[in-house]
């Protein structure tokens, strides 16, 4: 075992016998996997047989702390679920913050397994390296507020939960775990897996400390990396003044903030909706996850209800996407969202999808009526009450929330067109328009879970000079760069890490903390080297669950229509020369398969 | 396309200014360019009116840690930096008359006398430890370039012997005269040339930095200021000036930037990749010079409009919000 950044410790739980075992953490898959993420899926590839039902007792649902929890280095307290993925059938890590991820990693266990399906509510309690599996059934049913209050109550402060609501419970295909009450291990339906086993809530507590390699080492990467943080524009004014919400009015200047289900990407009354105006109207204090100087969280309040929120995404989807300027509304829907416990991005997607479908004419008469008749009027751009109880009913899954919560893609082909789904694999795109930003078109045609924003935020160079302004048009050496920061990502994910500290940080600054916590040797390309295997192994679950080439693609509206108005005027996404060029830098053939001789290198072959 | 080299008339209208460079050339660069060098031609600056002792301090254990080569502040600072970086083999750097240049020649050498003055008794080191920034008057040069070499003798008097570099606010010149103060700089025994404050109209652009070296040859001191925040925009500029392997030395050429932990950050990321970010263009408009004409003077402005409409690169302008 690395001699820093592990208990060496897993948990495995059995919802079905109820048993729970601890096991030994595999050495090998630590150095070669890190945590977080790439240790979950390789668990979930070796572990998971091809072809299961996500929502089947045989998934799993893997919880992962990272190397870099509990050591207290900047921004260090994420962790992630990995499991596959109900709404997309991709493998799928969802990840989260708050002070889930360091409890968690105290309790000494690196990971926790969940495997079968309860026949009754249960929630699993870890305090201080012991486990018990206890009875949930006065808490199902309860939103994840109030479980969450539930839970805690007599417990001490160092306690936390991760729970799911009741969308969860019911099936919301994007159901989310949410921890803290308003964090969110967000998309893919992690919160509907955990509802399918019957899994209310996961509560940890410990006193177990991480250890580090060499403390030496350590302290001075660690005292770095605070400088490049507390130094760095973007983490230090914007995020801090503002929240993510404060990319509203810089993405719709560039003309690539996604309005109306992706037919525009300028929205006229973006200020309405923007951090600066959150700010002045219903925000009440920042919040931080623990162990971060950069606190980009807004606790607000509407009327009489308060809650964190909404950041950029979740403002973005139930706001421009679909037509709302109500930032009341918009927040209010994003309550609904976190207190049922599903994703904010799909939902708003899925939204603006029916609005698009209801003003195209393509809803058959009965929906149409029966949309009415729920949400007493018509479902159409702009109708913010009508996306406010949208919510509500997806929340509930009831009547015509019920189609909603399957998410956008299941429902655009219910009515014939697909090609409304704004999904990349059946997940929604994020707010970033790729005729605004050519490489986001390629991260989200290739992303292992779906069109997500995260597994390579080239909209750092493309929109924010981070690390340095790029032609947001061009596509000479972008394949190249996605590629950089796919593997990046992927390794930040791992060491349990905040994907923001990209903005400060580069690979050499990761591999710096990384080597002086496990006591591993290792430079910046070596540390891109891990991401490429953990990237490449996500590719292989999803090869053999079936994707193929034809799967990275983008949805016909990129390609085939042009921004009527905005600074991405008359933009078009032309994806295949970035496809091929990809695959070829990635040493993959040209139907998107790994090579034997990328495999060999990567230590991946079977052969 | 690669920028056509420096025209024997600098106001030929279809010359293309330096926007694109070739890919290769920027490799090398950045192969070339370990951590240790780069921060060897990053002066560390903050020259804002509001800073305050904190700020100075944490620039001082920058350029102690990372080894910048000097430390460059307003001259009210001299009762705080000497002690700051005593016994280190970094700099400290003062602007002269900054930022507008616009004080009697008399006045720029009193102020230059008693910056060397203080700073020497304070430190306690003897000469070669300070570096003086001073601004020209530009309204007086574009009549009157003899007065500009008086004023330039004349901080190079006060100085003593310490290195003298001169802010030519490139942005408010037209290419000739660029040329032509850039040469005066050199012959009136300054040591560097500079191109702007950072406060005037326009920053550090590859364009105006290779014409400033072009004239001042090989050899001389040309430094970058204004705007140079990331680790590309700093090759770039390297490579506009300081082309040679030779001339990436502290005595020949300089960037000044409030942002070497950023620069120096940037450069890693690039050493990930180098070819695949060089490939990754920039906008040609946001390093030209011609295409920042807001506040230019009216002859300046003229001059670069018309070069914008033979420009190849034009529609960028057109199309494109940047």
């Amino acid at each position: 075992m690395p001699r820093g950044g592990y208990h060496g410790k897993m948990l495995r739980v059995n919802l079905g016998d109820g048993s729970v075992t601890t096991e030994s953490l595999d050495e090998n898959l630590a150095r070669e996997y890190v945590g977080g993420r790439g240790l979950g899926s390789a668990i979930l590839w070796n572990e998971l047989p091809p072809a299961t039902d996500p929502l089947s007792p045989e998934n799993l649902l893997i919880l992962a702390s990272g190397p870099l929890n509990g050591t207290g280095a900047a921004l260090s307290s994420r962790y992630e679920i990995v499991t596959k993925s109900p709404l997309t059938n991709t493998i799928l890590s969802a990840n989260s913050g708050g002070r889930f991820p360091i409890a968690l990693k105290r309790t000494g266990f690196d990971v926790v397994i969940f495997e079968g399906a309860a026949g009754r509510p249960r929630y699993l309690s870890i305090e201080d390296g012991k486990a018990e599996l206890k009875d949930a059934s006065s808490l199902w049913g309860l939103d994840t507020h109030q479980t969450t209050d539930r839970l805690l109550k007599g417990t001490s402060s160092q306690t936390s939960v991760a729970c799911i609501g009741p969308a969860g419970e019911r099936g919301v295909l994007y159901a989310s775990v949410m921890n803290e009450k308003d964090r969110a291990a967000g998309r893919g339906g992690a919160g509907c897996v955990m509802g399918a086993k019957n899994l209310k809530a996961i509560v940890v507590q410990g006193t177990h400390k991480t250890t580090v390699a060499d403390a030496y080492a350590f302290q001075e990467a660690r005292k770095i990396a605070l400088t490049m943080i507390s130094e760095a524009p973007i983490t230090k004014n914007a995020l801090k003044e503002y929240g993510t919400a404060v990319l509203i009015n810089i993405i719709n200047q560039f003309g690539a903030l996604p309005t109306r289900n992706f037919q525009e990407g300028y929205f006229p009354d973006a200020d309405s909706v923007s951090g600066e105006t959150l700010k002045e109207l219903i925000y009440e204090r920042s919040s931080a996850c623990a162990t971060c100087s950069v606190a980009c969280g807004r606790v607000t309040r509407v009327a009489d209800r308060t809650g964190e929120g909404p950041e950029y995404e979740t403002m973005w989807a139930l706001g421009p996407m679909c037509g709302v300027k109500d930032l009341e509304q918009i927040t209010e829907a994003n309550y609904n969202c976190n207190e049922a416990g599903f994703d904010t991005i799909t939902a708003g997607s899925t939204i603006a999808c029916v609005m698009e479908l209801w003003e195209k004419g393509y809803l058959d008469k009965a929906t149409e009526d029966k949309i009415r008749d729920e949400l007493g009027s018509e479902l159409r751009f702009g109708n913010g009450e009508a996306m406010l109880k949208c919510t509500e009913l997806i929340g509930r899954n009831e009547g015509f929330g019920q189609m909603l919560g399957q998410g956008s893609l299941r429902l655009a082909t219910r009515f014939g067109h697909p090609e409304l789904s704004m999904s990349v694999k059946g997940l929604d795109l994020a707010a970033y328009d790729p005729r605004g930003f050519k490489s986001m078109g390629l991260a989200y045609a290739t992303s292992t879970r779906g069109a997500c924003h995260l597994r390579a935020y080239f909209v750092g160079p493309e929109a924010l000079a981070t690390p340095y302004a790029v032609d947001r048009f061009a596509t000479e050496g972008k394949a190249a760069l996605v590629i950089l920061y796919q593997d990046l990502s992927a390794v930040i994910d791992s060491m349990g890490l905040c994907m923001f500290t990209i903005f400060a940080l580069n690979p050499e600054h990761y591999a710096g903390l990384l080597s002086s916590v496990t006591g591993e040797p290792l430079d910046g390309r070596g540390l891109l080297k891990l991401g490429e295997r953990i990237w490449n192994l996500e590719r292989l679950f999803n090869l053999r669950e079936g994707f193929t080439r034809a799967d990275d693609a983008l949805p016909p509206r990129f390609s085939q229509e042009t921004l009527p108005r905005g600074h991405s005027k008359n933009q078009v996404v032309d994806l295949e020369p970035l496809l091929e060029e990809y695959y070829r830098l990635r040493g993959w053939d040209e139907d998107g398969v790994p090579t034997e001789a990328k495999l060999k290198e990567l230590g991946l072959s079977q052969s | 396309m690669v920028a056509k080299a420096l025209s024997a008339e600098p106001d030929d209208a279809a010359r293309v200014p330096l926007v694109e460079f070739p890919p290769q050339d920027l490799v090398a660069i950045i192969e070339e360019l370990t951590p240790e060098k780069l921060a060897g031609l990053l002066d560390a600056t903050d020259l804002k009116a509001d800073t305050e002792e904190p700020k100075i301090k944490k620039l001082a254990g920058w350029a102690l840690e990372y080894g910048f080569p000097s430390v460059c502040v307003n001259p009210v600072e001299v009762d705080l930096l000497p002690g700051l970086l005593q016994g280190s083999l970094v700099k400290e750097c003062y602007v002269i008359d900054f930022p507008l240049g616009k004080s009697t020649i008399d006045s720029k050498r009193r102020q230059a006398a008693h910056t060397v003055e203080t700073s020497r008794k304070l430190r306690g080191e003897g000469p070669g430890k300070i570096e003086l920034d001073m601004v020209i008057n530009v309204g007086r040069f574009k009549r009157d370039a003899g007065y500009t070499r008086e004023e330039i003798e004349a901080v190079v008097d006060a100085a003593d012997g310490e290195t003298v570099k001169v802010i030519i606010r490139s942005g408010e010149l037209t290419e000739e005269e660029i040329v032509q103060v850039s040469r005066l700089v050199k012959e009136a025994g300054a040591s560097f040339v500079k191109n702007s404050t950072g406060m005037d109209v326009m920053g550090a652009t590859p364009e105006h930095l290779r014409l400033m070296r072009e004239a001042v040859g090989p050899n001389f001191g040309v430094k970058a200021a204004g705007g140079i925040s990331e680790a590309m925009t700093a090759v770039r500029l390297i490579y506009a000036a300081a082309r040679e392997p030779e001339q990436r030395d502290p005595s020949r050429f300089r960037m000044g930037t409030s942002a070497p932990l950023a620069i120096m950050a940037t450069m890693d990321w690039i050493r990930a990749n180098p070819l695949a970010w060089v490939e990754t263009r920039v906008i040609p408009c946001t390093i030209c010079p011609h295409g920042q004409t807001g506040k230019q003077r009216r002859e300046v402005r003229e001059i670069y409009i018309k070069r914008c409409r033979t420009c190849p690169f034009r529609r960028y302008r057109k199309d494109k919000d940047f």
